[in-house]
C-alpha cells in the first residue's frame, strides 16, 4: 500500500476513535435532568426492593405527597417505598409492570387525580428512552401498540442509538454547569432544578422536590386559565393512558398484588372550578376500575382544605404529615383484619 | 419518498457503494454511466416520479444544442434555442409558480370586487428543479452563444445535469467547467483528492447540523409569531439568527457537494465566500451563492444591458434581476419583495457612490480606511439581516412589526426584551456567538481549510476526531430540512 494510501483508511480510524471517546463519556454521564434521573435510580432500585413490600407510585401528587419513613415508623416495617415520580404516565408505569412484579411487592398503591392521565403537560419523552434501556421492560403487544411511532422508538433504540440520543442533554448541562459557576451555585442540574435538594433523586422514602408555596391569587390565576384547568377534565385526558392504567392494574392484580387506588387530595380551588360532570367521570372510570379488576380504592381527593397545600395538587408539610397517617392507619387496619403483621402505634 | 439527506447514514452508505463501485470500475464509460445510474436512482429515492423530469430536460437540452449547432440557418438556431429554453423553464414555471399566479389573481380579484376562486393546483415543487433547469438553460445559451461546442457524448452530458452531489440544491455548475473534467481519464479517487473532499465534508456537517441545525430552533420560534416578543433586541437576534442559520445551512450543503464531487476527482467552484464581511450590496452578492449571482449577471442582466446602455435601463435592469432573483427563491410576494429591495440597495448605492465618497472625504473616513470598511460591513450587514426578516417572514402583519423594530430601536425595559428570549434560548445564542467568532477568524486568517488539507497523518486524524466529536455532542436532536430544497 503507498504511504498516501493510508489517507483513505484515516475517516474510519476517526470515526471509531471518537464513537469510542463519545460512548465511553455518555456512558458515564447522568445529567438527563432531575426526573429522568430519577427514573434512573427507580429502575436500578427494583432488584434490591425486599419482597413483600408496600410501593406506592405514581407522579409528583405521590412523591411529594407520602413520607413512607412515617408509614415504616407507624406499621414497625421498613417495606414501604415511594416511587412517585413527576410527569410519568401510566403508560411508562405499564412499561415497568414486569420489573414491578418481579420484586414481588405484597401492596402496590397508586395515586391517582385526572392530571395523571393528561399527556398535554409534563410529558417526558426522555423516560421512554431510560425505559428501553431496562432489558425486563413490559414490551408485550397490547403495551407496544399503545405507544406511538416515535415512543417505539426510543424504547427499542440499540446502545449505539441511545448514546446518540443522549447528546440532547451534554450541552444545556455544560451551558447551565457554566452558568452557575459564574452566579455562584456549585453544579450544572441545581440550576434546572432551582433550590431542588438532589438527594432527594435517591430518596425512596420520603423524597422532596418542591419547597415554594403559591399564594391564593396564584392558585386562582392558574386554575381559572382554561387551558390548565382542562388537564383536570378526564374526558380531556388521553384514552391510552386510561388503557395503560387498566393495563397495568389488572396485570398486578393477575399476579396476585394486592392494588390499592388512591384518589389523591387537590385543593378546594381545584373541586370548585373542575365541572362536576367531570368529576363524576373520574370518578366512575376509577370505581368501575377498581370493581372490574378488584382493587381497593380510597378517596382523599376533597378531603384537605386549602391551608394544607402548597400548590394546586401537592400539600404541605403539615398536609403530608396528616395524609400518611390516615394512610398508615388504613393500611395497619387492612393488614390486622387479614391477620398480617402490619400494627399501629 | 424517501429524501436521501447529506446528513442522514442512508446517504453515507449510498456514497460509501458509489465510491466503492467506482474504485471496483475501471473503464471511463462505464465508471460514468454507474454514476449517472447512481444519481438517476439517488433523485427517484428523493423525488419518486419526478425524475422523469431530470430525465426530460436532459434529452431537450441535448438534443436541441446538436440541432443549434448543426443548423445553417440563423432562424432555425433561433427556434431551437428558444424551444429548450421554453422547454426547461416552463416546466419550472408550471411547478413553482402555478399556485402562486393562481393565488395573486384571487386577490387581485378581490381587491377588484370580482368572486375570484381559482382553485389552486397544490402542486408539489420537484426537488432541485429551479437548479437543473437553470444548469439545462445555461448551457444551451452558451451554445447558442458559441462559447462552447455541445456535448456529443449523451452520456456525459446526462451525469452533468444530475451529478448526483449537485443535483438537488446546486451550486448551478456551468458545463464549461464540468464538462472538459469529464473528457479526462476517468475517475480516479486519490488520497489527495479524497482528503480535501473529506475535510470540506465534515466542514460542512458541523456547519449544517450543529450551527445551522442548533440556531434554527430560536429562529422556528421567532418567526412563527415575531410579535410574542417585546422591543427591538430579539427582532435583531432573530433576524441575525435566520441569516446564520441560512448562511450554515447552504454553504454547508454546498462544503458537502464539493467534497463529494471532490473526492471523485471533479471540482465545483466555490458558491460562499465570507458573504457577512462585505462591503457592499454589490460585492455580498459577488461571495453569496456565487453560482446563481453568475447565472443572473450572464443569462439575465448582461443580455438586458444587451439592448441600451444608459443610465435608466441600467437601473431598471438591475431591479429586473434581483426582483426575478427574488422570485426563484421562492413562489411568494415576500421574496419578490426581498429581491427587489436587495435591487433598490444596489441602485441607491450606484446613484450615490459620488455623494457618498464625498461625505467620506468630508468625515476623513478614507484617512482610517479599516474604520471606513468595519463601517461599510456593518451597513451592508444590517441591511442583509433586515432584508432576511421579508424573505422569512409571510405574514403582512409580521413583517410589519418586525421591519418596524428592526428600523426603529425601541430598547426600552431592555432586561424584559432580554429575558424573552434568555434563557430560553440560550444554546442558540451561544452557537451564535461561536459562529461570529469562528467565521471572523476564518475571514482573517483567509485559507484554514484549505492548510489542514495539506497536514500530515497525524493532524488530519485529530482534524478528523475532532470534527465527529463536535458532531457527536452538539448536533441537536431534531434536525432540520435543508433550506434551499425548497426553492
Amino acid at each position: 500500500m503507498q504511504r498516501n494510501a493510508w489517507y483513505f483508511v484515516l475517516p474510519v480510524v476517526a470515526f471509531i476513535i471518537s464513537t469510542l471517546g463519545y460512548i465511553v463519556f455518555v456512558d458515564s454521564f447522568h445529567h438527563l435532568g432531575i426526573e429522568a434521573n430519577r427514573l434512573e435510580a427507580i429502575l436500578d432500585f427494583y432488584p434490591s426492593l425486599p419482597q413483600g413490600s408496600t410501593l406506592f407510585l405514581g407522579e409528583s401528587q405521590v412523591r411529594e405527597d407520602i413520607d413512607c419513613t412515617k408509614i415504616d415508623e407507624l406499621s414497625h416495617t421498613s417495606s414501604c417505598f415511594n416511587l412517585g415520580l413527576a410527569g410519568i404516565l401510566p403508560l411508562q408505569l405499564a412499561l415497568q409492570k414486569d420489573l414491578i412484579i418481579q420484586t414481588k411487592p405484597k401492596i402496590v398503591v397508586i395515586g391517582v387525580s385526572s392530571v395523571f392521565f393528561d399527556e398535554t403537560t409534563n410529558k417526558n419523552d426522555d423516560l421512554f428512552l431510560l425505559l428501553g434501556q431496562d432489558k425486563q421492560v413490559t414490551k408485550d403487544d397490547f403495551v407496544m401498540g399503545l405507544l406511538s411511532e416515535e415512543e417505539k422508538k426510543l424504547v427499542s433504540m440499540n446502545f449505539y442509538e441511545r448514546a446518540v440520543y443522549k447528546r440532547k442533554f451534554i450541552l444545556p448541562f455544560f451551558v447551565s454547569f457554566f452558568q452557575n459557576l459564574f452566579s455562584g451555585s456549585s453544579s450544572g442540574q441545581e440550576g434546572q432544578a432551582d433550590k431542588v435538594n438532589l438527594g432527594a433523586i435517591y430518596d425512596f422514602k420520603n423524597p422532596h422536590f418542591f419547597n415554594s408555596t403559591q399564594n391564593q391569587a396564584e392558585l386562582e390565576q392558574k386554575i381559572t386559565d382554561p387551558k390548565f384547568k382542562k388537564i383536570f377534565e378526564i374526558e380531556n385526558s388521553s384514552a391510552r393512558e386510561r388503557a395503560a392504567f387498566l393495563y397495568f392494574v389488572k396485570g398486578l392484580q393477575q399476579e396476585g398484588i394486592k392494588v390499592i387506588i388512591i384518589k389523591m387530595p387537590v385543593h378546594p380551588l381545584v373541586w370548585q372550578n373542575v365541572p362536576l360532570s367531570s368529576q363524576k367521570a373520574f370518578d366512575i372510570f376509577i370505581s368501575k376500575t377498581a370493581e372490574t379488576f378488584g382493587a381497593e380504592t380510597l378517596d382523599y381527593e376533597h378531603s384537605y382544605g386549602a391551608e394544607y397545600f402548597n400548590d394546586l395538587t401537592h400539600l404541605n408539610s403539615a398536609g403530608e404529615e396528616q395524609f400518611t397517617n390516615e394512610i398508615a392507619q388504613h393500611l395497619v387496619a387492612d393488614n390486622s383484619t387479614r391477620g398480617d403483621s402490619y400494627s399501629i402505634q | 419518498m424517501i429524501l436521501i439527506l447529506f446528513n442522514s447514514f442512508s446517504f453515507l452508505f449510498f456514497g460509501i457503494a458509489v465510491l466503492l463501485g467506482l474504485v471496483i470500475i475501471k473503464s471511463r464509460d462505464y465508471q460514468y454511466l454507474f454514476l449517472l445510474l447512481a444519481s438517476y436512482f439517488f433523485y427517484y429515492v428523493s423525488s419518486g416520479s419526478f425524475f422523469v423530469l431530470v430525465i426530460y430536460i436532459t434529452l431537450l437540452n441535448f438534443y436541441c444544442a446538436k440541432w443549434i449547432k448543426s443548423s445553417a440557418k440563423p432562424g432555425w438556431r433561433k427556434t431551437y434555442f428558444i424551444l429548450s429554453i421554453l422547454g426547461s423553464l416552463s416546466i419550472l414555471a408550471f411547478f413553482k409558480y402555478t399556485d402562486f399566479a393562481l393565488k395573486t389573481v384571487n386577490t387581485i380579484g378581490t381587491w377588484m370586487g370580482y368572486q375570484a376562486n381559482l382553485s389552486l393546483l397544490q402542486l408539489i415543487l420537484p426537488i432541485g428543479i429551479s437548479f437543473y433547469a437553470f444548469q439545462a438553460v445555461s448551457y444551451v445559451t452558451d451554445v447558442y452563444r458559441k462559447k462552447i461546442e455541445p456535448e456529443p457524448s449523451l452520456l456525459r452530458f446526462a451525469l452533468y445535469m444530475t451529478f448526483f452531489p449537485h443535483l438537488l440544491a446546486g451550486p448551478i455548475v456551468r458545463a464549461t467547467d464540468f464538462l472538459p473534467q469529464l473528457r479526462s481519464e476517468g475517475i480516479k479517487i486519490t488520497p489527495e483528492n479524497f482528503k480535501q473532499g473529506m475535510t470540506r465534508i465534515v466542514w460542512g456537517l458541523v456547519k449544517k447540523m450543529v450551527v445551522a441545525d442548533t440556531i434554527a430552533k430560536f429562529v422556528m420560534v421567532f418567526f412563527q409569531d415575531p410579535t410574542r416578543f417585546p422591543g427591538s433586541l430579539p427582532v435583531i437576534l432573530g433576524a441575525i439568527a435566520f441569516a446564520i442559520q441560512v448562511y450554515c445551512d447552504f454553504s454547508g450543503y454546498t462544503d458537502i457537494a464539493i467534497g463529494l464531487a471532490r473526492i471523485m476527482g471533479i471540482i465545483f467552484p466555490i458558491n460562499f465566500d465570507k458573504p457577512f464581511f462585505s462591503k457592499s450590496i454589490a460585492e455580498f452578492w459577488k461571495r453569496w451563492h456565487i453560482s446563481l449571482s453568475n447565472w443572473f449577471r450572464d443569462y439575465l442582466f448582461m443580455p438586458l444591458m444587451k439592448r441600451k446602455l444608459n443610465l435608466a435601463w441600467l437601473c431598471f435592469s438591475v431591479f429586473v434581476v434581483y426582483a426575478v432573483s427574488g422570485l426563484w427563491h421562492g413562489a411568494g410576494w415576500n421574496f419578490v419583495i426581498w429581491g427587489a429591495l436587495h435591487g433598490f440597495f444596489l441602485i441607491f448605492s450606484m446613484l450615490t457612490e459620488s455623494w457618498r465618497a464625498k461625505v467620506n472625504t468630508f468625515l476623513r473616513l478614507d484617512k482610517v480606511p479599516r474604520l471606513h470598511n468595519a463601517l461599510r460591513v456593518f451597513i451592508t450587514l444590517y441591511l442583509v439581516v433586515f432584508s432576511l426578516l421579508l424573505f422569512r417572514l409571510y405574514n403582512a402583519k409580521n413583517i410589519f412589526y418586525a421591519a418596524h423594530k428592526f428600523l426603529w430601536l425601541d430598547l426600552s425595559h431592555l432586561n424584559v426584551q432580554w429575558q424573552s428570549v434568555f434563557p430560553a434560548f440560550q444554546i442558540p445564542l451561544l452557537m451564535m456567538l461561536i459562529f461570529i467568532v469562528v467565521h471572523a477568524i476564518t475571514y482573517f486568517k483567509s485559507g484554514m481549510l484549505d492548510r489542514l488539507q495539506e497536514k500530515g497523518f497525524f493532524e488530519w486524524t485529530m482534524f478528523l476526531i475532532g470534527m465527529i466529536l463536535i458532531l457527536y455532542f452538539f448536533t441537536p436532536s431534531e434536525s432540520v430540512p435543508f433550506v434551499y430544497f425548497q426553492f
